[in-house]
């Protein structure tokens, strides 16, 4: 299924969690300092194995950079 | 001297430090601890899949126990700064929240509309608000009565280096606000951050004069001296300005 991440498209199999999402991205889900929104909702950390995302979802994943 | 509180916890700096735009990383971390900021700003950004310099600002600030502060800079609407500020929450693992809502690219100015609905749901959300306003004493008392924390009046634009523009705003928004006030953005080099604390802020926030300054590190220890002289030139008193001479020393038994 087609999915958005970090507003780029992306294509993943059915049924994947955030969990798996993160690791496809080659991010360690159990990393501290990142964040995932699910069409424009919070998922926290301990949602995200059983997060399961749907077709079209819009996912952003963030970060802190250097900022003023 | 008594020490900065923000929400429950106190700060023995009065200095907060934006962490963008340095030239490398270590010139950041050395500047840091040259301030002796305790409260660091930084921003939230999609993480680049790319990215293989392996720095990690997080797990450096965490390292030396800088209170991260985080921004919602870049947010044009209310929407997008609380949506900003819920991801800061999850992903930093805290409620403080350096609110923007920004209004127009050139200026760089506070939308207030925004800012306040912003403000107002972030609050109701149990997040600790730090919003970076207008040097508008009304607004200033708005952010106040709905709830946040500290209020954060601009200088002069941000990164414009103007220093204090309508210093007689501040001392309005002194007189006005109980909570914390700290200048934020304008301040470009140390008698402006003096300039700040004199007036009777609590603190000033400042990254560019720093970050862009032509040696950083120095520039870092002025802005810790000088937010500490103005501070102790606010509690000590100014004497009044005169238009005209008063000797200092004695006018009498003066030679022939």
């Amino acid at each position: 299924m087609k999915i958005r991440v970090n507003g780029k498209n992306k294509e993943v199999r059915l049924n994947l969690n955030i969990c798996e999402l993160l690791i496809d991205l080659e991010l360690n889900p159990n990393q501290s300092g990142i964040a995932v929104a699910v069409d424009r909702e919070v998922i926290p950390k301990t949602a995200w194995k059983e997060t399961e995302l749907l077709e079209n979802s819009e996912i952003e994943i963030i970060r802190a950079v250097q900022g003023g | 001297m008594q020490e900065l509180k923000i929400a429950d916890k106190t700060y023995t700096s009065r200095l907060l430090i934006g962490t963008a735009g340095y030239p490398n990383f270590h010139i950041l971390t050395k500047a840091i601890a040259a301030s002796g900021a305790e409260i660091a700003t930084v921003s939230m950004r999609r993480v680049k899949f790319t990215d293989t310099s392996g720095e990690n600002l997080f797990a450096l600030l965490r390292e030396r126990s800088i209170t991260i502060l985080p921004n919602t800079a870049g947010c044009f609407t209310a929407k997008d700064a609380i949506l900003t500020a819920q991801l800061a929450r999850e992903a930093l693992e805290t409620s403080l929240i350096k609110l923007e809502v920004i209004g127009d690219e050139q200026t760089l100015f506070p939308d207030v509309e925004q800012l306040l609905n912003a403000a107002e749901t972030l609050v109701k959300d149990n997040f600790i608000v730090l919003p970076y306003c207008n040097d508008d004493p009304i607004t200033c008392k708005k952010l106040e009565d709905i709830g946040c924390a500290a209020v954060m009046p601009l200088g002069a634009p941000i990164g414009s280096g103007m220093g204090i523009r309508n210093p007689y705003n501040i001392q309005i928004i002194r007189d006005l606000v109980q909570v914390p006030l700290i200048v934020d953005a304008g301040v470009g080099t140390a008698s402006d951050a003096a300039i700040a604390m004199e007036l009777g802020c609590d603190g000033v926030l400042l990254n560019t004069a720093v970050a862009k300054a032509h040696r950083p590190v120095l520039m870092a220890e002025a802005m810790k001296k000088a937010v500490e002289a103005g501070r102790a030139a606010h509690l000590a008193g100014r004497i009044p300005r005169k238009l005209y001479a008063t000797a200092s020393s004695p006018q009498n038994d003066i030679i022939e």
